[in-house]
Formats: structure tokens, sequence, C-alpha cells
């Protein structure tokens, strides 16, 4: 795992980046495939591991709609 | 996991009347969105609501689903809009990231539609399942997730680096994924 892709992670999970780095990051995702699709891969499985593992929402609002 | 024609039956009743049979679909997709929302974003209230708001949308805007199309789809689409929503009125308290972020997911997006299009709710399921035969670090890792400040207090919990608890968690989505495919398979 490269250091960009720490990084890119932390930035995107709510750590601050300083804007040069941030720059650095987004021009490889546009330049680099496989390093973009990597990317995808990991913040999909984020994703859905803190969907599985949550309490399921009440959605009140929704619920109310619903009757 | 509903078929289309189970699918056009419960949007039938719905438009009928039968509100309730809404729910059908909130159970089938739910999980399945608030994955793709929380990809995105990572407080998980503000994933909840925002799939909250995604689903009323549907709701309302029922009659206009074209029969046929991919339901999930469609979330997706409405989703995509809520986050994007989402990361301009946060803009305003911190631009710069914020910014950032909203770069990074117009460039990723047709990536993670691809991805994201092929799973369902069921496929995300067995990741219980896969989560309880990690070995015990990997776990501890993947249950406490990498947002904000967690990578720090637990690379101190494990006694190790931050970059090791990045790397125990690549490691760990890897034998995830591998996990997901052979009970799917």
């Amino acid at each position: 795992m490269d250091q960009d892709l720490i990084d890119l992670l932390a930035a995107w999970r709510g750590s601050e980046l300083d804007p040069e780095r941030c720059e650095q990051l987004f021009a490889r995702l546009e330049q680099d495939e496989a390093f973009l699709q990597a990317f995808v891969e990991e913040i999909r499985m984020l994703g859905m591991l803190k969907a599985v593992q949550s309490t399921e929402p009440r959605w009140l609002a929704l619920h109310e709609e619903l009757g | 996991m509903l078929d289309p024609q189970e699918l056009n039956s419960i949007i039938d009743e719905v438009l009928q009347g039968e509100k309730d049979a809404f729910r059908r679909i909130i159970r089938e997709f739910g999980l399945l969105l608030r994955s793709y929302i929380a990809a995105h974003v990572h407080h998980l209230d503000v994933v909840d609501d925002l799939a909250q708001e995604v689903f009323l949308a549907a709701f309302r805007n029922l009659r206009d689903f074209r029969r046929g199309d991919d339901f999930g789809a469609l979330l997706r689409g409405i989703a995509r809009n809520k986050v994007y929503e989402h990361f301009r009125a946060s803009a305003r308290r911190h631009k710069a990231m914020v910014r950032f972020h909203e770069r990074v997911a117009q460039l990723m997006e047709t990536k993670l539609e691809e991805s994201m299009g092929r799973d369902h709710s069921d496929s995300i399921e067995t990741l219980l399942h896969c989560i309880g035969s990690l070995p015990d670090r990997m776990r501890r890792v993947v249950r406490a997730g990498l947002d904000g400040d967690k990578p720090v207090d637990l690379a101190g919990e494990l006694k190790t680096t931050v970059g090791a608890v990045y790397r125990l968690h690549y490691r760990a989505n890897q034998i995830l994924r591998e996990c997901m495919q052979k009970v799917l398979a």
C-alpha cells in the first residue's frame, strides 16, 4: 500500500491535508488509472463496512410519510 | 433479492395507495444505498440522514420511475446529488477540504458506479460473516474504521504506527473481498 493511497484515504475519511498535497494526490488520481481503481475499491469496501456494522437507522420522517 | 417483476408489483401497489409496500423497497435497497453514501461521507448520522432524504425523494417521485430501469442506479443517482449538496453546504465551513472531496468524487464517480452496480444487499450482508473470520488485530481495525482520529487512537491502542493501521485495514479489505467472492460463488 503506497503512501499516496494512505494520505488520500485519510483525507477522504476526515483528516486535514495541506492544499499542496491535495493537488498532488488529485493529479495522481487523474493520471494513474490503477491508483484511481485502488482508491475506488477501498472506499467502496469502507462504505459497505460502515453500513453493515451499524444499526439500522430509524428514519422517522420516512416512516411517518409512509403511514 | 427482489426480481424485476416483484419490484414492479411493489411499485404498482405503492402507486395504488398502499404506501406501506414501499417499506419492502427500503429493506431491499437500504444497505446498498447506505453503503454507497458511506463511501463518500464518513459521519454515520449524515449517511443516514442523506439516505432517508433519498428514499423520500424516490417515494415522492415513484410515478416517474421507468419500468425496467435499475432501481438501485436510480437511488444512487439521487444520492449523488444529495452528497454533492451536502459537500457544498459543508464547504462554507471547511472550504478547501470540501472542494477537494467534491473534485475527487466527480473524478471517481464512474468507476464507483461500475463497482457498486454489481452489489446488492445480500452480498453486503456476507461481509458480516467475513469480518468474523478475520484475525484479531485486523478485526479490531475493521470494526473501528478509519474515520477522523480513529487511526491515531488505534495506533496507540495496538502499539503501532498510523501507517501500519492503514496497511492492516488494506490487507483486511483484500481478505474480505476474497471471502465475499468465495461465499457468493
